[in-house]
């Protein structure tokens, strides 16, 4: 029994694993620790979670444009997200999941937000732009 | 997206992995954003220089990137720190190794270190070439003043623009998108240019996006026309405003009436800003005073110059020029006689995007709306905004 979510495969690739969801913006720079994949900031409410191998779905991007070179950064250190699911993907993270290769999934319908919640086992296929939300029977 | 056959070979690799990934980027950007293919541009502009700015992770990006060249004329943006005299500006040793990397990347790529936040007033952008400039007081003004034609590119962006010569066609590119979106009726006297900056400011503050239409613009000489983009810049997402008897292409649009918007801007309005974007500091504490955001420009420079070394300095004071002038203007042995009265001229960086910690900057009294904005926002220190006319009043005793 799965949840299908339908949105916009924005930079190519498959993924599977446990989804975290954020419910605000996120700002790269300055929310993510780059060198530990944590999150830091967003008022503390996510202190010790990790973005690495996670599907991070979340509503949109905000801050500098600096953002990219910090998902990039994770990349290099290997502690990015699996794959980013998004409402609506601005400059910033596409810049950010092409240069570090995640597959990247935006315009998701029904709202991912609603659907998703941190723990569940999610699949992401951006080349079709499918998010598979795996429930157990 | 429709690719020619020249983009087709550089995203498969035929110029190796860095430009397909370069190239890569800017398409997956333009496919994101409806753009129906990409467009040759003549000139980028890169921001994301500062190591405050892009850190670590930008400099990993810049250094790998440093193995291919620019296909187009490319200038950066300020640097973190004054290249000739971080050292006595206290800024540390490891930072300067760091910024210096980022500067050496840049040249190897073909970057010219303009380190300037006013590439128009090197060079001058031409009506309808299409550009890609990061820093958005500078594509306001090419926008505005010359009828050239960016979007607002961010740091990465810009890079790649510069690496592969091109830009998605979206947006500023196109002539639907350079029609008035709302009228600005101009109500307002201005006698000090910081007045415009806050104009500008409040006008992006009110608005938020689009592309204004504005009428009776007071000053509208360069120096002024540069506060004002940079204040619009800051407080808005605008690329472009149609200022009448100013830019070139608002000379073809007719008076139309019906707009979706349509703002008064009074002289209360601005007045509000100003006190909106100060901390009021200055009975109390030490402070400095910080001009040249955007660079000063020559003849700005000049005139600062001479009132600092006709009266005594009361406060250090910043003045923030391009490497050029302060070339000159060292040749002349200026930036020592201005070091002896405590006035700092700053040689291709900004204290927007400067470590002000390690600089010993703690508060600010400033001209600019757009160095008020960020200085507070980014570096948590009080900031005043005050008209030029009082800051040299403030800094130089008989001023």
């Amino acid at each position: 029994m799965s949840i299908f979510l339908r949105g916009r495969g924005l930079v190519e690739g498959l993924a599977l694993g446990e989804a975290i969801v954020v419910d605000k913006p996120i700002s790269f720079l300055g929310d993510v620790d780059p060198r530990t994949g944590e999150i830091v900031g967003l008022n503390g409410r996510f202190r010790g979670t990790k973005v690495t191998g996670k599907i991070l779905v979340f509503p949109h991007s905000k801050g500098s444009t600096v953002g990219s070179y910090i998902i990039y950064e994770l990349s290099r250190r290997k502690l990015a997200p699996l794959a980013m699911v998004v409402r609506k993907a601005e400059p910033i993270i596409i810049v950010g999941c092409v240069l570090a290769g995640i597959p990247l999934i935006d315009n998701v319908t029904p709202d991912p937000l609603a659907n998703i919640r941190s723990g569940d086992n999610v699949r992401v296929d951006a080349y079709r732009g499918i998010v598979e939300v795996l429930v157990d029977e | 997206m429709y690719l020619t056959r020249e983009e087709e070979r550089m995203l498969s690799g035929e110029l190796g992995e860095l430009y397909s990934k370069a190239l890569r980027v800017l398409v997956k950007l333009g496919e994101a954003l409806g753009a129906e293919k990409l467009v040759k541009v003549s000139w980028a502009h890169v921001s994301g220089i500062s190591y405050t700015t892009i850190g670590d992770a930008g400099l990993e990006l810049m250094e790998e990137f440093s193995n291919v060249r620019t296909l187009t004329k490319s200038t950066c943006n300020p640097a973190g720190i004054d290249v000739d005299k971080w050292m006595i500006l206290g800024v540390r040793e490891d930072y300067y190794m760091k910024q210096m990397r980022i500067l050496r990347s840049l040249t190897k790529m073909g970057v010219e270190t303009t380190l300037t936040c006013t590439p128009y007033l090197l060079y001058t952008p031409k009506t309808g070439e299409h550009i890609a400039w990061g820093e958005s007081s500078a594509v306001l003004f090419a926008n505005s003043v010359y009828s050239a034609r960016s979007n607002r590119e961010g740091g990465p962006s810009s890079l790649f623009s510069a690496i592969t010569g091109r830009t998605p066609y979206y947006g500023l590119h196109i002539d639907d998108n350079r029609t008035p979106t709302a009228k600005v009726v101009v109500d307002c006297r201005v006698d000090d240019p910081s007045d415009i900056g806050v104009l500008g400011y409040l006008i992006g503050e009110v608005l938020g996006s689009g592309v204004p239409l504005i009428e009776n613009l007071p000053l509208v000489s360069v120096d002024a026309l540069k506060l004002f983009c940079a204040g619009m810049g800051c407080s808005s997402s605008i690329g472009l405003t149609l200022i009448k008897g100013v830019t070139p292409e608002a000379r073809r649009m007719a008076d139309v009436e019906s707009y979706d918007e349509k703002i008064v801007v009074t002289n209360e309005d601005i007045k509000e800003v100003y006190e909106r974007l100060s901390d009021c500091i200055l009975d109390n504490e030490e402070f400095s005073i910080f001009l040249g955001c955007p660079h000063l420009s020559m003849s700005e420079a000049w005139n600062l110059i001479n009132r600092a070394l006709s009266y005594k300095p009361l406060h250090k004071v910043y003045l923030a020029v391009e490497p050029e002038t302060y070339k000159s203007l060292k040749e002349r042995n200026l930036v020592e006689k201005l070091l002896e009265r405590n006035v700092v001229l700053l040689n291709g960086t900004c204290l927007v995007v400067s470590p002000l910690k390690d600089m010993n900057t703690t508060s600010l009294v400033t001209d600019s709306a757009k160095a008020a904005h960020y200085i507070r926002s980014l570096h948590k220190i009080p900031v005043t905004l005050a008209k030029r006319s009082d800051c040299i009043k403030l800094a130089f005793k008989g001023g």
